[in-house]
């Protein structure tokens, strides 16, 4: 199955689980979700996310100037944001643990 | 990161990418266009540093990454395909965009910013010149209230003032108008230049008295006043008119084919040709018919009209 379209409906907790970690900018953003093994994600579904994030109130950002090139634009989970990212961690632990079942059931009977 | 000789290519390949994207979100809002090129631009040139190839291998080409921007954000995706003419037209101008020449004109321009500062004093000092009358004598001093020196004196400080305020980096709003009294100032100067300069074909008239333009159909230079000129394209340079008794006679009215007047000015108080022939009028075109100058006693002179040559 393609994990890309496993990722959209998950894309926005894993950014904010990488986010609340430590304030990043996008480029940082993508490579820690990279090295996580989320290989396929894409850098536009990232930043537009994050887009999206910032105006659900669930980001604030901030500039940092770069000495080489463009500045960066930071990102850190707002109150409102840790909120989110737990209520969304027990829905996904919930549904895990429901597919874990369902898959180790049907797995099973594949085997 | 790379080094400094890599860098405007890196630079530029970062900007064209960011510029198709850019195309692909033309229908949303600016603000909301702007907010996400914004975050963008900082991440494409990273992306860029890290690679040598295309970016579109890197991104995947700028449609896709605009469409999967637009639907992680949670924006409507692009409204149906942009016509074919305005999209072939879009394309081309692009492709011009990108053409090392555009390329090379555009990344000068931003060099001959101070040049454009120095001029744009100046150019005010002129407008300000040619509004109080001030003529290019003088050129390339304004003159102010016909005087060159004080126009000079004004020059200095304007132009200082006018490279202090490209150099402010943050200009204040009013600047487009300095910037447009200076393009009013370089057309007043281009138009009085031009008048006062005798180039070839056009000369001006001042031994009539009259400060004219008359086309010079002899393409002579700029030293040859002339208002009339032979067939055989030599000039003639003044006239004055003699009575029947060789004695200069004056107050002669002179009128054109349209029925103009041109007015001679003072008769010039030559010494009696020692000739012992009177100085000959001027001919009129060979062919034409006899011309009479009426002066303003009343007494009338026919000019006599040579033989047309043969050809």
């Amino acid at each position: 199955m393609d994990t890309s379209q496993l990722l959209k409906g998950v894309l926005d907790l894993a950014v904010l689980a990488v986010v609340v970690e430590e304030d990043a900018y996008g480029y940082d953003i993508v490579r820690r979700l990279r090295e996580a093994g989320l290989d396929d994600v894409g850098d536009a579904s990232v930043y537009g996310t994050l887009r999206r994030l910032f105006r659900s109130g669930w980001l604030s950002s901030y500039v940092v100037p770069s000495d080489e090139g463009p500045h960066r634009k930071y990102y850190a989970v707002t109150p409102s944001g840790r909120q989110a990212l737990s209520t969304g961690t027990k829905t996904w632990r919930h549904f895990a643990d429901v597919l874990d079942d369902l898959l180790g059931t049907s797995g099973r009977a594949a085997a | 990161m790379t080094t400094t000789t890599t860098e405007p290519t890196l630079d530029r390949r970062a900007a064209d990418y960011l510029a198709a994207v850019r195309d692909h979100l033309s229908d949303l809002p600016p603000d909301e266009r702007d907010d996400l090129l914004d975050d963008l631009e900082s991440h494409v040139h990273e992306v860029a540093a890290t690679t040598d190839g295309p970016l579109d291998d890197a991104l995947g080409p700028p449609s896709s990454f605009a469409a999967e921007l637009r639907a992680s954000a949670g924006l409507a995706p692009a409204a149906g395909a942009p016509r074919p003419p305005l999209d072939r037209l879009r394309r081309r101008t692009d492709a011009l965009r990108r053409h090392p020449w555009t390329r090379a004109v555009v990344d000068f321009l931003p060099e001959l910013r101070p040049a454009w500062w120095v001029a744009r004093g100046w150019l005010l000092v002129w407008l300000a010149a040619e509004a109080t009358g001030g003529d290019s004598s003088w050129f390339p001093l304004p003159e102010l209230w016909g005087n060159a020196f004080l126009g000079l004196i004004v020059t200095v400080p304007v132009v200082a003032w006018s490279v202090r305020l490209g150099r402010n980096p943050a200009p204040p709003r009013w600047r487009w108008v300095v910037n447009a009294c200076a393009v009013l100032g370089a057309l007043v100067m281009v138009g009085g230049v031009g008048e006062a300069d005798a180039a070839a074909g056009y000369v001006t008239v001042d031994d009539l008295g009259q400060d004219r333009i008359v086309p010079n159909p002899a393409g002579a230079g700029a030293s040859d006043f002339a208002i009339l000129w032979w067939p055989d394209g030599s000039p003639i340079t003044d006239l004055d008119a003699y009575g029947a008794d060789g004695q200069p006679a004056d107050g002669i009215t002179l009128v054109d084919q349209d029925g103009r007047t041109l007015d001679l000015g003072p008769a010039r108080s030559l010494p009696p040709s020692p000739d012992p022939a009177p100085r000959v009028p001027p001919r009129v075109e060979p062919g034409a018919a006899p011309t009479t100058s009426t002066s303003t006693t009343g007494s009338t002179t026919t000019v006599p009209v040579p033989p047309v040559p043969a050809s």
